[in-house]
């Protein structure tokens, strides 16, 4: 959530719609336009980076072939990242 | 959010040719530099790093940007100079040929761009500059595989500058006239002097050719400039 802050404040407060983990990340009513959410993936791949002490790549074609997108909420993105992480240890 | 990215800049296949030159320049003009090819170097330079890595391997190009990042904290310039060629009637061109064109000037291309934007995104700024060839507009003949891969370079900076405009990074290609390079040393005279009979400016190009427009590439002032195709020589 922190990472979704930061690129709308970088954006000059391009959507002040409210935040949680239900919220949509993309499309109508979504926190992020389609550029916001190309922006979040990567700057959350490199935190993830950051964290675990090697590459982190949230986009593969595993994530992309799931029934239920990882990519379609804040919570779901957010869980998703988690499990890469863990992935990782 | 910056002003001025770190002064970083990676050249792939930079152990020798073009590449090396391009790594040199900018070297002397102040950046750290860091390069790839698939074999060690056999030059180094206190700000010159090198990594042992295939462009068109995706995981050692994810490796290589992210050592970037941690290292220098952002990048400002990339230069996809890494490309390999052969001349040949197609219907004598080996599969393998094919396969190597294809994976090492267009999948490398795509690959290290994609891992660099992700760099530059963080600075919202960036310059990729990639090279092409002249064979391209030319339609050489003797080179399909070769002008093939390259033309999807030229087709693929284009798109790629859209998608990320928005983050402050420009794309553009530059079109390479025969130089002098390894590339080239297998090509027999009279191709060589045939192709450049076909351009406006009838000489060779000079690695100062190629590091002046690169240097007009990546000036800040070029902020405008971007999504094209330069030609040297003029085909």
């Amino acid at each position: 959530m922190d990472t979704i802050r930061g690129y709308r404040n970088a954006m000059g407060g391009a959507s002040d719609a409210p935040l949680d983990g239900e919220s949509l990340l993309f499309g109508p009513g979504g926190a992020l336009d389609s550029i916001g959410l190309v922006s979040v993936v990567v700057e959350l791949e490199q935190v993830l980076a950051e964290r675990s002490g090697g590459p982190v790549s949230l986009m593969n074609d595993r994530a992309l072939s799931r029934s239920s997108s990882p990519f379609r909420t804040v919570g779901s993105l957010a869980e998703y990242a988690m499990e890469q992480l863990s992935a990782h240890d | 959010m910056t002003d001025s990215p770190p002064r970083v800049a990676l050249v792939t296949g930079s152990r020798k040719g073009i590449g090396r030159r391009v790594a040199e320049h900018f070297l002397e003009a102040g950046y750290a530099v860091v390069g790839c090819s698939r074999e060690a170097s056999d030059w180094s330079h206190e700000r010159y790093e090198h990594f042992t890595a295939d462009v068109s391997q995706e995981d050692a190009v994810v490796t290589m940007l992210d050592a970037v990042r941690r290292r220098h904290g952002g990048l400002a310039v990339l230069v996809n100079n890494a490309g390999t060629a052969a001349m040949n009637h197609l219907l004598l061109t080996p599969g393998e040929t094919l396969d190597r064109l294809l994976r090492t000037n267009l999948l490398g291309t795509m690959l290290v761009s994609r891992e660099a934007a992700k760099v530059m995104t963080r600075g919202r700024w960036g310059r990729i500059v990639s090279f092409t060839t002249v064979a391209v507009p030319l339609q050489l003949e003797g080179e399909a595989a070769y002008v093939a891969s390259k033309a999807g370079v030229e087709a693929f900076t284009r798109v790629l500058a859209r998608e990320v405009a928005p983050m402050g990074i420009t794309v553009n290609a530059v079109g390479l006239p025969p130089i002098e390079t390894d590339l080239l040393r297998g090509v027999p005279r009279e191709k060589r002097d045939a192709l450049i009979g076909r351009l406006a400016l009838r000489r060779m190009g000079t690695f100062d050719d190629v590091t002046n427009i690169v240097d007009f590439l990546i000036r800040p002032e070029s902020s405008a400039v971007t999504g094209q195709i330069i030609y040297l020589g003029g085909p």
